[in-house]
């Protein structure tokens, strides 16, 4: 679960965002929203520790992530919250399924063939294993980054405009994915977009302005 | 996983890659064949220096006496009186002297008149055969009886002076008794006989004119006849008894503070200590040696170059990826150690190419010189190479050290905003 207490972040001193509190519970989806230049995406660096907020606190299953230090916040991220960024990036030179396993690795954990089998199986990538991540096409990879991030069974996953550039049909996909992929390890979803078409399906939600 | 990634990483631009190590590995092969030549050449100099702390000769220059009676590479400076020479043998200070009369060439070989003493100085050792006793029995060098075939109970005739094209001395053959091993100094190259059987050669052109002619037509009762002369009594001919130079070893180390300038000051001789000389010609000749290899060293600071510039081209090209690792888990060290790790990868198997590529140069010029000369080079590692892994590491280090450093202080979410 996650939360969050009087957050702001200050880019440079004169540019101040404040975000309303909020709580996510276990097994439960959030939606944040708002216009483009909200501050949506620097509030996912707050919550999953890239950056450290000016005031207030972010907590994860308890932790104050201000109280970590630098490498023990890389690797209570890469254990506790999977991020699935707007774009996909991937170590170019290895294949798909060392970069899932790697995610395992670089969080300290054992990758379980097993669940790595059910995951990607799941979420339909699993003939791709060995494919490069340049030769997929968007769509598969967005999915290796789906299961890039749940592989450490986090406690929180955060997806960053998961649907803005997707048709009706996809956008839908993509939604009943992160569903699936939240109900693997119960995990708290937060999606932050400015979709309106994602508050459909996720009704809990907070508008940022 | 790290280890993978970062062979991969190497992989993934195969020709960047390939480009640093190449540089590398020509830069290390140039250095390291110029160290091993320059090891293997003053191992050879010092091998023929064995034991000898002075030597003296007729009065000219002392690097050209060196040369010549150390090394054979140059002409003698002329010759020096038994009679002196006798007077050097009452000397206390004096050990062991080693004489050397210069006598005629097979084929460009030089015939050398000395005693066995010569051969114990470098402890060479008998192929087969015996050591020269009498007048015209002759032991060979290694290189000469398997260049020119020589084997023991050959006979051959020599040609005056130290050129191979001069005038033959057919009437008085000689008789190889024996055949060296290689020893890897002078010995190889040199045949070897009594002093007597050189003052021999040369009494002849000066003797009576009327001998000579009765020679042409009994030659093989003259032969005979004339080896028996010799054997018995060559004391009372009145051969020019004269020395070309004498090999001398101490019986104190002091003495060679004081001794070569008593001889040079108070006699036609001259002392030379070779060492000195050699240091001297060292030199001169170190030069062109650091010249090659300050372009070795260029090519290795251009291949460091390279490096840095593969290196920090792929960090760039790389940053959302190492963005994405951090995303993962993963730790700043962690990022700066996978970068220094392919700089030190590149460095390692460029050295190893290089010390590959250096011993293909070592046997390609030991086949090339080899049908000449006995140059023993080993293979084995030149001491100073033991210097060049870790000078070329620092190198590739250095170069990297910037990337790594950037990708310590990647800044994730601004390289994540920054779309």
């Amino acid at each position: 679960m996650i939360s969050t207490e009087r957050l702001a972040y200050a880019y440079n001193g004169n540019r101040i965002f404040r975000y309303p509190d909020l709580h996510c519970r276990q097994g439960e989806k959030l939606l944040i929203h708002g216009r483009s230049g909200s501050g949506k995406t620097t509030l996912l660096h707050l919550l999953s520790g890239v950056l450290q907020p000016t005031e207030g606190v972010v907590s994860v299953n308890g932790q104050d992530l201000g109280k970590l230090s630098d490498a023990a916040m890389d690797r209570f991220r890469g254990q506790h919250i999977g991020i699935i960024p707007q774009k996909f990036h991937f170590i170019a030179s290895v294949s798909v399924e060392d970069n899932i396993r790697a995610a395992a690795y670089f969080a300290g954990k054992k990758s379980d063939p097993g669940s790595l089998t059910q995951i990607t199986d799941t979420l339909g990538i699993g003939h791709l294993l060995k494919r490069k991540p340049a030769s997929l096409s968007l769509g598969e990879q967005q999915r290796v980054c789906i299961a890039r991030a749940i592989i450490n069974a986090p406690a929180v996953l955060l997806a960053d405009e998961p649907t803005s550039s997707l048709d009706d049909d996809n956008c839908k996909e993509v939604l009943e994915l992160l569903d699936a992929a939240c109900h693997f390890h119960r995990s708290a979803l937060i999606i932050v977009t400015h979709d309106d078409r994602v508050k459909a399906t996720i009704t809990q939600n907070i508008l940022l302005s | 996983m790290m280890r993978r990634i970062i062979f991969s990483n190497l992989l993934h631009r195969p020709l960047s890659t390939l480009l640093s190590v190449i540089l590398l590995a020509f830069g290390t092969a140039i250095i390291s064949l110029l160290l091993v030549l320059n090891h293997a050449f003053q191992q050879k100099m010092d091998r023929d220096l064995q034991d000898i702390d002075l030597v003296i000769g007729a009065k000219g220059s002392p690097l050209q006496l060196v040369l010549s009676a150390v090394y054979h590479l140059d002409a003698p400076t002329g010759n020096i009186p038994m009679s002196e020479v006798k007077k050097l043998q009452a000397n206390k200070q004096i050990k062991k002297i080693t004489p050397l009369a210069y006598g005629d060439n097979y084929q460009g070989y030089r015939i050398l008149g000395t005693d066995h003493s010569y051969i114990e100085k470098y402890r060479a050792t008998l192929r087969d055969g015996s050591l020269f006793e009498k007048d015209f029995e002759v032991v060979v060098g290694a290189d000469i009886a398997r260049l020119k075939n020589l084997k023991t109970g050959d006979t051959f005739v020599g040609t005056h002076g130290s050129d191979a094209r001069a005038h033959a001395h057919e009437e008085h053959p000689y008789k190889v008794v024996g055949v060296l091993r290689p020893s890897g100094t002078v010995l190889d190259q040199l045949v070897l006989c009594t002093t007597h059987t050189v003052w021999a050669i040369h009494h002849h052109p000066e003797e009576d004119h009327q001998e000579e002619h009765d020679h042409d037509h009994e030659d093989s009762h003259h032969d005979h006849d004339h080896e028996h002369d010799h054997d018995h009594q060559a004391a009372d001919t009145q051969e020019p008894q004269e020395l070309t130079a004498l090999l001398v070893q101490l019986r104190n180390p002091m003495a060679l503070l004081t001794l070569p300038r008593t001889i040079n000051e108070n006699s036609t001789l001259q002392a030379a200590v070779p060492s000195l000389e050699i240091n001297r010609l060292a030199n001169l000749t170190g030069i062109g040696t650091s010249l090659l290899q300050g372009i070795a060293w260029g090519i290795i600071l251009i291949s460091a170059l390279s490096i840095f510039i593969t290196i920090f081209g792929r960090i760039r090209d790389r940053q959302y990826e190492m963005a994405v690792i951090r995303l993962m888990g993963g730790s700043r060290i962690q990022l700066a150690f996978m970068t220094l790790t392919e700089a030190w990868l590149i460095a390692g198997i460029g050295y190893l190419a290089g010390l590959v590529l250096s011993r293909a140069g070592l046997y390609i010029l030991q086949s090339q010189v080899g049908s000449g000369q006995t140059w023993p080079i080993s293979y084995n590692f030149a001491p100073p190479e033991y210097y060049l892994f870790p000078a070329v590491l620092l190198l590739s280090t250095l170069s990297a050290l910037i990337p790594a450093i950037q990708a310590f202080r990647i800044n994730i979410s601004k390289t994540l905003s920054n779309e």
